[in-house]
């Protein structure tokens, strides 16, 4: 059925695509609202790689590999999302998804997962994307290499940096930073 | 279990319960719709960004023969033995800052290049195919055009060269050579300067970025002006995943802006804290020592909105500060020693003469958000709304979002139901001083303000990318 979905639309069945696209919709989201952490901007970065896998549709020459293509389509979409966000100085305002924390358990589970927020947020859109693809989707560093376009050394060493890099910034969270005043050379 | 188990399993655990609820409500169909006014790329030579696909034990795209593909290349050849002829004598403009001719203005729309006329509205392809060309920019003497060919991501990514007629089309940066990539011209119009990634040469926790100067004609080899440039504590000066274009001083280019994240104990918040100009061969730089910022530490730059003044005298900026979120958000201009700092209302665009900068301010009405375009007198700060722009205005529906912890309405952070953001980016003033086209920024369509009566008109174009203003010589008196 699914190959079938991927065939008709190959040859232009625009409600074929629909289909495939619903299917993957809610789950690319996902993928792009962790590395964006904001709704509407992942919303905007699935909607520009639904659009640019419509166009190049007839480039998916294996079904099989749909889903790993459209995961592709929406990392690079966050990156250009993530730039623009910058551009903008946008700041999301979220809400939380659990209850109030009433328990002394509940406490420290919020306080680890606004840890993991801030210091998720200091980095680079590509360090999230290759935790995401890894630690999320649950991709070997060959599968995250396809979908990350790089190589996979640059999988490893791209990890490697962004979990000293977190490491790092959850230090620093936890020393309460204040940014270095400019100097002059 | 050792800090990396711990870190991982915690990561882990996060992603899983921050990745449950649903998208937004209507955003599918928003996407589908989208889709519908598309039409899907012929597959013989879909392979633009999509390379890495296997061809499956089910593929039937139609293939090249290797016969098509030679003579397809013999003629390729002959057509450019046959363009080397063709004029590469530079002519020499005046300066920005003198009055200059308006041209045709370029854009790209769903992988081809177009070029418009904003005096009859008219445009017309000028770089067709399946491949995916974007970003295109004019010469700085308007006689050539170069644009990116396939994604700026991508291995595949390259820099070519047309004249406006989309003729004479030469290869700048040839495929795989460079990725990550953004470029701008050189000011005598010779070269284009790269800024693209350097991974995985370089070992840093942070973007790494380089610059190489490419040959607009492609003959003359390729220049990597980086190396041996220290990256030093504060991270690479020119990082690739701003995509900004590398800022040549004008009118002449000696000098480049740049910045860095600053000492070695700020990088880790990865905002740039300090500002750079280099001589033009990179191999000099120096600091750019700001005065009079004492009231807005701790202070980092907003890359985009870096901008040097059209006479290189002096330099926009935009700043956030303070010691967390939400951060302050100002815009100043300074000249180029980092004397003489202002704040202004905005720095979207200086107009060609200098004299004044146009922003898009967004604000809060009683019955929705709105936004308005303001020019702002450089020398005096005063500020002129441009009254008539108000078909920029969204005044029903959903309202604009607003930065955290304050009443201050954000343009465009959320698209009404038709999926427009009221929002514009890619400002270009005409070279006459007398418009501003910009593109919306969710959208296609390229809007052209009159800066004098307000009048805002939107084009009957689909653009994708920011529109492109060509300089033309101005009328021989004689």
């Amino acid at each position: 059925m699914h190959r079938d979905l991927i065939l008709r639309a190959r040859n232009g069945d625009h409600d074929a695509f629909t289909a495939l696209a619903g299917d993957a919709f809610d789950r690319l989201h996902r993928t792009a609202r962790l590395i964006l952490r904001d709704d509407d901007l992942a919303a905007d970065a699935v909607q520009e790689a639904l659009v640019s896998a419509w166009i190049h549709i007839r480039a998916v020459r294996d079904p099989d590999r749909l889903d790993s293509w459209l995961h592709r389509l929406v990392v690079r979409a966050c990156y250009r999302q993530a730039r623009r966000s910058a551009r903008y100085g946008l700041v999301e305002i979220r809400v939380a998804t659990l209850g109030a924390a009433t328990e002394p358990d509940a406490a420290r589970l919020t306080a680890d997962r606004d840890q993991l927020e801030r210091g998720f947020r200091r980095l680079s859109p590509e360090q999230r994307a290759v935790l995401v693809v890894h630690y999320y989707l649950g991709m070997t560093e060959r599968e995250a290499a396809t979908v990350l376009d790089i190589p996979v050394g640059t999988v490893k060493s791209r990890l490697s940096r962004a979990g000293r890099a977190l490491r790092a910034a959850l230090e620093a969270d936890e020393r309460a930073p204040v940014l270095a005043r400019e100097s002059t050379t | 279990m050792t800090d990396n188990d711990d870190l991982e399993r915690r990561l882990a655990r996060w992603f899983e319960a921050d990745a449950h609820g649903p998208a937004p409500a209507g955003r599918f169909q928003q996407a589908i719709e989208r889709t519908r006014s598309r039409r899907p790329r012929p597959a013989v030579l879909v392979g633009v960004g999509s390379h890495w696909v296997e061809t499956g034990p089910d593929a039937d795209v139609p293939r090249v023969s290797w016969r098509s593909i030679a003579v397809i290349a013999l003629v390729a050849l002959a057509l450019v033995a046959g363009a080397v002829y063709v004029g590469s004598q530079q002519r020499t403009l005046p300066g920005l800052i003198l009055p200059i001719g308006d041209g045709l203005v370029a854009y790209s729309s769903d992988g081809d290049l177009f070029i418009g006329d904003l005096v009859t509205s008219q445009a017309r392809a000028i770089v067709t195919g399946p491949a995916l060309d974007s970003s295109p920019k004019f010469s700085p003497d308007g006689s050539r055009i170069a644009f990116i060919r396939g994604d700026p991501w991508g291995e595949d990514a390259s820099i070519i060269v047309v004249r406006p007629d989309g003729s004479d089309e030469r290869v700048a940066m040839p495929s795989g050579a460079k990725r990550g990539i953004d470029f701008t011209w050189t000011p005598d119009g010779r070269s284009v300067l790269v800024n693209h990634d350097s991974e995985p040469s370089r070992t840093t926790s942070y973007y790494a970025g380089e610059l190489s100067l490419f040959d607009a004609s492609g003959v003359a080899e390729p220049r990597l002006l980086t190396p041996p440039l220290p990256i030093g504590p504060g991270g690479p000066y020119f990082r690739y995943t701003d995509q900004v274009a590398p800022m040549f001083r004008p009118p002449n280019g000696d000098l480049i802006l740049s910045s860095d994240f600053g000492p070695a104990s700020a990088a880790m918040t990865g905002r740039l804290q300090r500002l750079y100009l280099w001589d033009a061969d990179l191999e000099d730089r120096r600091q750019i020592e700001i005065e009079g910022l004492g009231g807005y530490e701790p202070y980092y730059f907003q890359p985009w909105a870096l901008s040097w003044s059209p006479d290189g005298s002096m330099i926009a900026f935009s700043l956030g500060w303070g010691d967390r979120e939400p951060f302050e958000i100002g815009a100043f201009v300074m000249r180029a020693d980092g004397t003489d700092v202002r704040r202004l209302a905005g720095v979207d665009a200086w107009s060609p003469d200098g004299t004044r900068i146009a922003f898009q301010r967004c604000s809060r009405y009683p019955d929705g958000d709105g936004s308005v375009i303001v020019l702002v007198d450089v020398a005096s700060g005063s500020e002129r709304i441009l009254e008539a722009t108000s078909v920029l205005t969204k005044r029903e529906g959903e309202p604009f979002g607003q930065s955290e912890g304050t009443e201050e309405p954000l343009c465009g952070w959320y698209s009404g139901p038709d999926g427009r953001a009221w929002d514009y980016e890619g400002w270009s003033w005409s070279p006459d001083g007398r418009s501003i086209v910009m593109l919306e920024r969710s959208g296609t369509r390229p809007m052209v303000v009159d800066v004098e009566t307000g009048q805002a008109t939107e084009l009957p174009w689909e653009a994708d990318s920011a529109p492109s203003w060509q300089r033309i010589s101005p009328p021989d008196p004689g």
